[in-house]
């Protein structure tokens, strides 16, 4: 029926003289204060820790309760024979029982509440009662709890505990669930003080199983893809390994590609790393520590070395600093090398970050220690030198003098990149008698049109480079080879002729962002393209004095610098036995001794004449 | 950073002797030297840097037996009141000599490079540098120094080269000059431009053993020597005397005069990135060597926190004389004190080790 205007008007009159309860619902907003319920969950989580504690003792009552009237149904039955053995193990696990709850009945023990340090409880039920607090249990539904019965005499409960996702499903039932149930028949006597050991040397085919007395280690075992297995009556519980979450496969290497040499570039799983690794130094000695870091995530850290080469100082100062790292998550080791670098002023990298195996194993052998961070596709190389970060993975492949020659273009590339605009704004600005005369006339008439001054000009197009090159890596796929043509053509074509900038700057530019590109780290890169902008400034400010005070800061921050008790200058500043592989790298054989600063356990590379066969006459001209 | 330096070897400290002896060579000191001792003058750098030489040899002798740093030799042959002197005596030499190389550099920036430049803000730049570097430590700066060696030795060899059309060996005639005895003289009494030299004694503990520091001077101080030699004998060639006396920057027309074709025509501003730095690195160790020689009597854990009052000190000691006739005339005199600086503690301390000795062969014998 449709309302005419006296409805209308009393309606609305009605609407505001009527309450009514707000249609929308309150917002959220998350406040702090002495009223937030805070005080009331700790006395929750007191009463909930004695509930449990409770529980725990009522559990044990009633099992007590079940197991005597077992025996007792056994002795009046007749039938103690049959079940005798069966009665003795659950006696002697209530007994276990008993031991381990004696003590929360005497007093309830602080340490109780903080279930990751509990032992393993022989009671199946407890653990059970444990994982389920431990993992929010039934609410989170990537843990599975399966409860299983061994088919053994006497029948055995057992439950396992894995993360879904994290493990190979088809391992767990085919290497881990189906053993445990079809292998274990009447026949088998498990039972005792080495029930574990039987069961993991009899039933379980897995490669790697250890056993684990704690809660905090099975948390690592399980947040890591190994299934854990409890078994009523034993004291501690089963860890096999049965990791198998999805990872990328092994690949080629994004950011360090190579002409020649290995072509395999690490993946996102710490286990296929370390082993790309010894693939390529097959060396009994490669030792592969793991070391867990972060306080609530406990990612692995592998920290490799060759033991018969590898300074110990080193490689203990490098575990040593990665145990004492006090966070709570670490997703890439480039994170990580902050945690455990050394603190200085310039954005400078104190590792090498790879992600070529082969790369690492070549600085294992000089005695370097390289860092593998579970989840990431880099490795670090400590300690990492300034020249390091000019050399690439192919520079071993070549022939010395092209290897040199590539070196020495990084090198010059570098210097044309940090302070070529800052020289160009010294020189037409405060020294233009420096230029040949036509050079500076022919810039003069180039910049005759342009209504800005040369540092604007240099600055504006710099910063354009670099907002191109962010964004061409920023834009996903087609799209960043879109950019960096639309770019190329607002830097250089539109922007001349606009005449917003000069024909020279957009060359200048052009030339200082190639050279850039030529520096094969990328934080170094970053490094250089940071201190051009510095130099730039100092260059406005005071000419060539600005430039040679800047240059000179950065020397010496340069020579001050330390990367893992190692001098970032090394063998330049302070002097030390180079080793032909600075800038100049000799022929292979010549390359006789590791480098010297990293005081190697065996300082020699290789023998004084590696080419013995030169002494010796040509194949097949031994009779002549 | 505490005021015991880091550790460092020969090549650290041939690199901050060389530097902080070589800067008066691009100042006026090379046409100084020209107006008092004539066509004989390039002799003087070599006849002050033998009798430097000699004294430092005086003085690893006796910190070969009493081993520390200058203040603890001091302490232990002179008391703690004659190690206090010596400290506050050699810190004022110091501080007195980067005042002088800081206004020196800053009124010859303001001459040749940046002529439009506000002065206060020349002298800012040196001295906020300069303290940068020092916040570094003596370990950095020792090591940018050594690696600045082959670069500078390089630039002053190229111009040298590239000034060859333009020597005139008749211009070294007479060859004896003002004379021989004037030169022997006169090179004794610049013997201070080697001051730089005491700071390896200074800072001893770096430096392991009275051998490492010898090697260090001897070769650092004498490249330095052997430069400011170089550099005053092509001058004569290319100058000759009467011109030379002339200028106030002998280094600076050296590289003005070379012309060698269109392309190659004026290089002189290149050579300003030499001048800087060389300069700063001089500044900064001497400022370096003067905050250690306070903070080792008052045992003072760290340097740093002085940085900024010393610097302060240094420029206000830099902006004293009123003009550049009045700075090149205090220098003079300044090299005068360093000289008195090079022989006298160093002589008092060899004597006072030797009249010790001597009393102990008395009193056993």
């Amino acid at each position: 029926m449709e309302e005419n205007t006296q409805f209308k008007i009393l309606r609305n009159v009605k609407r505001l003289l009527v309450y009514r309860p707000p249609t929308e619902p309150s917002r959220f907003v998350l406040g702090e204060g002495a009223d937030d319920g805070r005080s009331e969950a700790a006395e929750e989580k007191g009463l909930k820790t004695s509930a449990a504690e409770l529980a725990a003792l009522a559990r044990y009552g009633r099992r007590l309760e079940t197991t005597m009237a077992k025996v007792q149904a056994a002795l009046t039955g007749g039938a103690w024979v049959e079940e005798g053995e069966t009665l003795r193990a659950e006696c002697a696990a209530l007994e276990k029982q008993w031991a381990e709850l004696r003590p929360v009945l005497l007093a309830y023990d602080a340490t109780a509440d903080n279930l990751a340090e509990r032992p393993v409880s022989t009671s199946l039920e407890e653990n059970r009662k444990i994982v389920e607090r431990l993992y929010r249990l039934p609410a989170n539904k990537d843990v599975v709890m399966r409860h299983i019965m061994l088919g053994t005499e006497p029948p055995l409960k057992a439950t396992l505990v894995f993360m879904e996702g994290l493990t190979n499903g088809q391992f767990v039932t085919l290497g881990v669930i189906q053993p445990l149930m079809l292998l274990a028949d009447k026949r088998r006597q498990l039972s005792g003080d080495g029930l574990l050991k039987q069961i993991s040397e009899q039933l379980l085919p897995g490669s790697q199983v250890k056993q684990v007395g704690k809660f905090r280690d099975v948390q690592a075992a399980i947040n890591m893809g190994d299934t854990v297995i409890f078994f009523d009556g034993a004291v501690e519980a089963l860890q096999v390994e049965t990791k198998g979450w999805e990872h990328r496969g092994v690949d080629r290497p994004m950011t360090e590609q190579t002409i020649r040499g290995s072509q395999a570039g690490f993946s996102e799983n710490l286990r296929v790393n370390t082993a790309l690794v010894r693939s390529m130094l097959r060396a009994t000695d490669l030792v592969t520590e793991l070391i867990p870091v972060g306080a609530r995530t406990r990612m692995n850290c592998a920290v490799m070395y060759l033991e018969s080469v590898a300074n110990p100082k080193l490689v203990a100062e490098v575990k040593r600093r990665i145990k004492k790292v006090d966070t709570d998550y670490l997703n890439d080791s480039g994170l990580l090398e902050q945690f455990i670098g050394d603190r200085f002023i310039l954005p400078l990298p104190q590792a090498l970050s790879t992600e070529r195996p082969d790369r690492v194993a070549a600085h294992l052998s000089e005695g370097r220690v390289a860092i593998i961070l579970e989840g990431s596709p880099f490795a670090l190389v400590v300690p990492a030198l300034f020249f390091t970060f000019f050399h690439s993975g192919e520079d071993f492949s070549l022939q010395p003098a092209a290897a040199n020659f590539l070196r020495f273009l990084r090198l010059f590339g570098t210097l044309i990149s940090t302070i070529l605009p800052g020289l160009y704004i010294a020189l037409t600005y405060f020294h233009q008698e420096a230029l040949p005369s036509e050079l500076a006339l022919a810039i003069a008439a180039a910049r005759e049109e342009v209504p800005f001054p040369a540092w604007f000009e240099v600055f504006m197009m710099e910063v354009s480079f670099e907002l191109i090159r962010e964004a061409g890596i920023r834009i996903p796929g087609m799209l960043g080879t879109t950019i960096g043509i639309v770019g190329a053509i607002i830097l250089g074509q539109a922007a001349v002729a606009a005449r917003i900038v000069s024909p020279i700057i957009v060359i200048l530019v052009a030339i200082t962002g190639l050279a850039s590109s030529v520096i094969p780290e990328f934080r170094m890169a970053l490094f250089a393209r940071l201190s051009r902008f510095g130099l730039l400034l100092a260059s406005v400010t005071m000419g060539l004095v600005g430039l040679a005070s800047g240059m000179l800061v950065m020397t010496v921050a340069l020579c001050s610098m330390k990367s893992f008790g190692v001098p970032y200058m090394v063998p330049v500043a302070p002097r030390t036995v180079a080793g032909l592989d600075v800038v100049v790298r000799g022929a292979a054989w010549q390359r006789e001794r590791r480098p010297d600063a990293l005081n190697p356990l065996d300082p020699s590379r290789q023998a004084k004449n590696s080419r013995e066969w030169e002494q010796g006459l040509p194949a097949g001209e031994d009779d002549k | 950073m505490s005021y015991q330096p880091g550790r460092m070897g020969v090549a650290e400290g041939i690199g901050l002797t060389y530097i902080v002896m070589l800067p008066r060579v691009f100042l006026t000191s090379p046409a100084v030297t020209i107006s008092s001792m004539h066509n004989l003058a390039w002799i003087a750098p070599l006849i002050n840097w033998v009798a430097a030489l000699a004294v430092l040899y005086l003085l690893a002798g006796v910190t070969a037996r009493v081993r520390g740093d200058l203040y603890t030799v001091s302490d232990r042959l002179l008391g703690r009141v004659g190690a206090w002197a010596m400290a506050i005596f050699y810190t004022a030499l110091f501080i007195l000599d980067a005042a002088s190389l800081l206004r020196q550099f800053a009124e010859n920036t303001l001459l040749t490079a940046l002529p439009g430049a506000e002065f206060r803000m020349i002298i800012f730049w040196y001295i906020l540098f300069a303290s940068v570097l020092v916040y570094f430590g003596i370990e950095g700066i020792a090591r940018s120094a050594y690696l600045m060696l082959p670069f500078i030795a390089g630039g002053v060899a190229a111009v040298i080269i590239l000034l060859a059309p333009f020597y005139d060996f008749y211009r070294l005639l007479p060859w004896q000059g003002a004379g021989v005895g004037v030169a022997v003289g006169r090179g004794l009494e610049l013997v201070g431009l080697n001051l730089g030299a005491l700071l390896l004694f200074v800072l001893a503990p770096s430096f392991q053993k009275p051998a490492t520091m010898m090697t260090a001077a001897f070769y650092g101080g004498g490249v330095s020597a052997l430069l400011r030699t170089v550099v005053i004998f092509f001058f004569l060639l290319a100058f000759g005397v009467g011109d030379g006396m002339e200028k106030t920057l002998p280094f600076y027309e050296m590289s003005r005069l070379v012309y060698l074709s269109r392309y190659i025509q004026h290089i002189e501003a290149l050579f300003i990135i030499i001048w800087v730095i060389t300069g700063l690195l001089a500044i900064a160790i001497d400022i370096f060597v003067a905050l250690y020689l306070i903070a080792r009597p008052l045992g003072l854990p760290s340097i740093r926190p002085l940085v900024p009052a010393v610097a302060m000190i240094v420029v206000n000691l830099a902006v004293i004389p009123p003009d550049l006739s009045a700075v090149i005339k205090a220098d003079g005199s300044l090299v005068l004190l360093l000289s008195a600086g090079v022989f006298g503690g160093p002589l008092l301390l060899v004597a006072v080790a030797y009249i010790r000795k001597r009393r102990k062969r008395t009193w056993s014998g």
